[in-house]
């Protein structure tokens, strides 16, 4: 899985690419905490470029989305492909994360 | 007398094989001719397949490096069977509650999506023949 980082003034934003599942998870939430580490707690998670996501995918963000909430933040999430968007919905964590259709719609939600 | 056809797929117990595994559910998928909604219908097998491997491969052989995973896919008139096979501790899915969805949890969505997608789950604990988890997708008319 490929993962890119950007800043902005106030927000991080994490691009994503390929598989989420078991095997990249990992890569995932190390960067995740590394971010947290560094106090980058307002973190969205660009999702457009990821064809898949399995259970461990969505622990991963659900872990990060509670620790950067814990330190003042959030973890938002950009662009659910139709078939990534629906496991969201069958697990209700649509509910959960603050999901924006595309970036600029998200940045200036954020106060961008 | 029913036909049938089955695949067999056997990977070491290591999460580099999960996409091999899915794209093996994909294209056995992309065989049944009937199937409706199939580009949904074929994601959500590669999921649950992933799923069910996944829970094989983490939680049944722990951090055993040399344990095995094998995935039979029965293709039946009107129904794919996936048994998922292991030689470990064993992991039984169904056992697992259903995640408090009022207040999301780190684990426990796995068995959620297992559950939700498919229309039959059973597990089975056997150390000699595998342990095996049962799954059953209905699909429309005949293979």
């Amino acid at each position: 899985m490929e993962t890119q980082v950007e800043h902005t003034e106030r927000l991080t934003i994490l691009s994503l690419s390929g598989r989420f599942d078991a095997h990249t998870a990992p890569q995932v939430r190390e960067t995740l905490l590394r971010l947290l580490d560094e106090g980058h707690h307002h973190i969205l998670v660009d999702m457009a470029r990821v064809n898949f996501v399995d259970s461990t995918g969505l622990s991963t963000l659900v872990g990060g989305m509670k620790r950067c909430r814990q330190a003042g933040g959030d973890l938002s999430l950009l662009q659910l492909q139709p078939p990534v968007r629906i496991i969201f919905e069958l697990t209700r964590l649509d509910k959960a994360f603050e999901i924006y259709p595309d970036r600029e719609t998200a940045l200036a939600s954020k106060g961008e | 007398m029913e036909t049938m056809e089955t695949v067999t797929l056997t990977v070491p117990a290591h999460t580099r094989y999960l996409s091999l595994v899915r794209a093996c559910a994909a294209e056995l998928c992309h065989t049944i001719e009937s199937l409706s909604h199939r580009e949904q219908v074929i994601y959500d097998i590669q999921l649950v397949v992933s799923e069910a491997v996944t829970n094989a491969m983490l939680h049944a052989y722990g951090s055993r490096p040399d344990g095995r995973v094998q995935v039979v896919f029965s293709l039946l008139p009107g129904r794919l069977e996936i048994d998922v096979y292991d030689w470990g501790e064993g992991f039984d899915p169904t056992a697992v509650p259903e995640p408090d969805l009022e207040e999301p949890g780190e684990s426990g969505y796995g068995l959620m999506i297992i559950r939700s997608l498919m229309d039959e789950v059973g597990y089975r604990r056997d150390p000699v023949q595998g342990n095996r988890l049962h799954l059953v997708k209905r699909v429309g008319g005949a293979t």
